[in-house]
């Protein structure tokens, strides 16, 4: 795939080779670009615009570039509940979750995609159809085996229930079928194990995969809002997400300060997302060279 | 070390002995509500109150945000780990009632002497179900007109002489829209929902209608009061002085006047640049006064007797006529019993730190209550999607509350 589309690229520079001159390659790709990149930063400068506003000017017309810069709105906002405490749980949730997808969720797709046992197929069907499952019939059977265990309130609750997702397995399992046998067949005539294989070939191999459920399963963690909602109820175990509806109460919303406290609660996504970008470009030029 | 092991020894001594002496544990209540702000330091602050005065019982304040809490207690429940008592929005009490995990409270009213007939008789109502009593208000509000002085005073007017009647109202706020700047006269909430729903109440109300019938078994909004009401907003609507724009121009200084809660008086207060009034609500020709009212109640979750006695005599030091005088002075919220109204010391702080809220505590007597049914949302739903028709020109008065009256109807059947 990589290097058919480095032979499209290169006739296309030749084709418009005097156009070049003027614009850059594929201008009119950039220009697309350039035009959905302003839809999808519009909201962040809004939100970022509207938590440096003083207060009393919550109501008047949106407009996108800071123009006040009222930063006592953060220090509000972080001082309006315990945040410290929030962004630690947070951290330590979407972190035990994301490792928890990727241990369990790679080991599993390894079983599914190399492994021959009676019921495979049957087993990943049934995996499969938890997907169509809409989490909120699945709520109140979840709270009563976390009550039942003890779980309320503790990070056990918070984390084990969400440390396997069939999405996660289904994602894996796709790759590692695109992954040539003939690699884990070398390795196992070398005398490795079945877990040596998983470890030193499949994984090293998977990075593009891995870092692709490592943001989705820390994004949905960081952003999970019904199941902290639902296993928590002690003000120390909760997360940032629940903090945020302190703003937004039953008589009117405190929009400067619910901005601010999205923009701290939104920093360490966008850092996520940044870190597991570059994994991803790195490892799909990798796999490019190797091939 | 020898000294350290002898204070090791010292305290341990000291706390055993100490803990045999009190060996009678303090019941611990849990109390959920969704008060955040400054309502909820006040609210903390009076369970530290509390705390202090009853050492048998200890309530912990936890909160949850307005939008979770009912799902949170809906699944609480269900796994049989609700708190002992919540201070529930007054919509939610007949869902919670029609659960069946609520504690009935007519004993203890008895058994204590509480004088219901102090409590505001539309605000009790809204906890009868079935014939008993599940729960107690402990918070309220409700709607008045507000008027944005500064466009009012361009306009010509005078916001010290706001409108009193239906015709004034309509006059005063066709002479102050102004569609070229995108002024509105009266902004009504004209979007499907129970935004909708509870302002056309209050209009159809002062008409002297119904929402449904006394028993809460079928809508009585399809009468004469339903229709003048409905015509009235379409009049207001055609003439110009209202607009089918949504809801929100007048936070944003772009509406002369509109019917909104007691609780955005410190909002505006707070959130906007321009100068605002209050006055009650204009009244039809014949009609009478009446509003629409919101709020918390404190029901109580069953349990074994002694946190069930417990929740209740915290729910009664919550809603007496001194602990309730001060939460309103701290809260702005309306009062709950007429005592509470009466009192010199709420008159003096409502006259001296917030006079605007004087036309809310004169109308808290013509507050009226929505119809506490279990399928209230569903109705308020179809109810105000039908009138929205009307108002679009879409379907006539009379077909849309026709429409809603046959939705309405088969929801509660």
């Amino acid at each position: 795939m990589n290097s058919s589309t480095m032979t499209w690229d290169s006739h296309e520079a030749e084709t418009r080779f005097s156009l070049s001159r003027w614009l850059p390659r594929r201008w009119y790709l950039h220009l697309v670009l350039i035009a959905g990149a302003l839809v999808m930063i519009a909201p962040l400068l809004w939100m970022l615009t509207l938590s440096l506003k003083p207060a009393r000017l919550t109501y008047s017309p949106p407009y996108l570039i800071p123009t006040t810069f009222e930063w006592s709105n953060y220090v509000q906002a972080w001082e309006a509940a315990p945040f410290a405490r929030y962004y630690l749980n947070t951290a330590i949730m979407a972190g035990g979750v994301t490792l928890g997808q990727l241990l369990l969720g790679s080991l599993a797709a390894y079983a599914f995609a190399r492994l021959t046992f009676p019921g495979r197929n049957l087993l990943f069907l049934a995996v499969l159809g938890t997907m169509m499952l809409p989490f909120q019939v699945l709520l109140i059977p979840s709270y009563l085996i976390v009550k039942d265990l003890g779980w309320l309130n503790s990070f056990s609750g918070l984390i084990i229930p969400r440390m396997v997702s069939a999405f996660g397995i289904f994602l894996l399992r796709q790759h590692y079928l695109s992954i040539p046998k003939e690699l884990d067949e070398a390795a196992l005539i070398d005398g490795a194990s079945r877990f040596g294989v998983w470890w030193r070939i499949i994984l090293p191999l998977s990075r593009p995969a891995l870092a692709t459920l490592a943001i989705f399963a820390f994004l949905f963690a960081w952003n999970d809002f019904l199941w902290p909602l639902i296993v928590t109820d002690k003000p120390d175990m909760r997360t940032i997400q629940l903090g945020l509806v302190m703003f937004q109460g039953r008589y009117g919303t405190n929009w400067t300060l619910l901005m601010a406290g999205t923009v701290t609660a939104t920093v360490p996504t966008i850092i996520a997302f940044l870190l597991g970008q570059r994994q991803f470009i790195e490892s799909i030029a990798l796999s490019g060279v190797k091939e | 070390m020898n000294a350290r092991l002898f204070c090791v020894l010292t305290v341990l001594v000291l706390v055993l002995g100490v803990g045999t002496v009190f060996a009678q544990e303090p019941v611990t209540l849990t109390f959920w509500n969704y008060w955040d702000g400054n309502n909820g330091e006040v609210i903390q602050s009076l369970v530290d109150q509390f705390n202090a005065e009853h050492a048998d019982i200890q309530v912990e304040n936890v909160f949850f945000g307005w939008g979770e809490l009912l799902p949170r207690l809906q699944t609480a429940a269900a796994g049989g780990d609700a708190p002992a008592l919540a201070a529930a929005d007054m919509a939610w009490v007949p869902l919670l009632a029609n659960s069946g995990k609520l504690a009935a409270l007519d004993s203890y009213v008895e058994a204590a002497g509480i004088d219901l007939s102090d409590f505001y008789p539309a605000l009790l109502a809204v906890n009868q179900y079935n014939d008993q009593l599940f729960g107690l208000p402990v918070s309220t509000n409700n709607l008045e007109l507000f008027i944005n002085n500064d466009l009012f005073t361009a306009a010509g007017l005078d916001p010290a002489q706001p409108p009193t009647t239906w015709d004034e109202l309509a006059s005063m706020a066709q002479t102050c829209a102004d569609p070229d700047n995108g002024v509105i006269g009266m902004e009504l909430y004209t979007q499907p929902g129970e935004g909708l729903t509870w302002q056309f109440q209050v209009y159809l109300w002062q008409a002297g209608g119904e929402f449904l019938s006394a028993d809460n078994t079928a809508a009585a909004f399809n009468s004469e009061a339903g229709l003048s009401a409905l015509n009235y907003w379409r009049s207001l609507i055609d003439s110009g002085a209202s607009s089918l724009s949504p809801w929100g121009a007048f936070d944003q200084g772009k509406a002369c006047m509109r019917m909104d809660g007691s609780w955005m008086v410190s909002i505006y207060g707070s959130q906007t640049e321009f100068a605002f009034s209050t006055a009650q609500m204009p009244i039809p020709d014949g009609g009478q006064p009446a509003t629409n009212m919101g709020g918390e109640h404190l029901v109580i979750f069953a349990g074994d007797e002694a946190q069930q006695q417990a929740a209740f005599t915290f729910a009664q030091w919550l809603t007496d006529t001194e602990t309730q005088v001060t939460w309103d002075e701290q809260t702005g919220f309306m009062p709950i019993r007429q005592s509470v109204a009466d009192s010199a010391d709420f008159q003096t702080w409502l006259n001296e730190t917030e006079p605007r809220l004087i036309p809310f505590v004169e109308s808290q007597q013509y507050a009226i209550n929505r119809p506490p049914v279990a399928v209230y949302a569903e109705l308020s739903d179809v109810f105000s999607a039908s009138l929205e028709r009307a108002l679009y020109g879409q379907i006539s008065s009379e077909d849309a509350l026709t429409n809603a009256e046959v939705a309405v109807n088969a929801l509660l059947r």
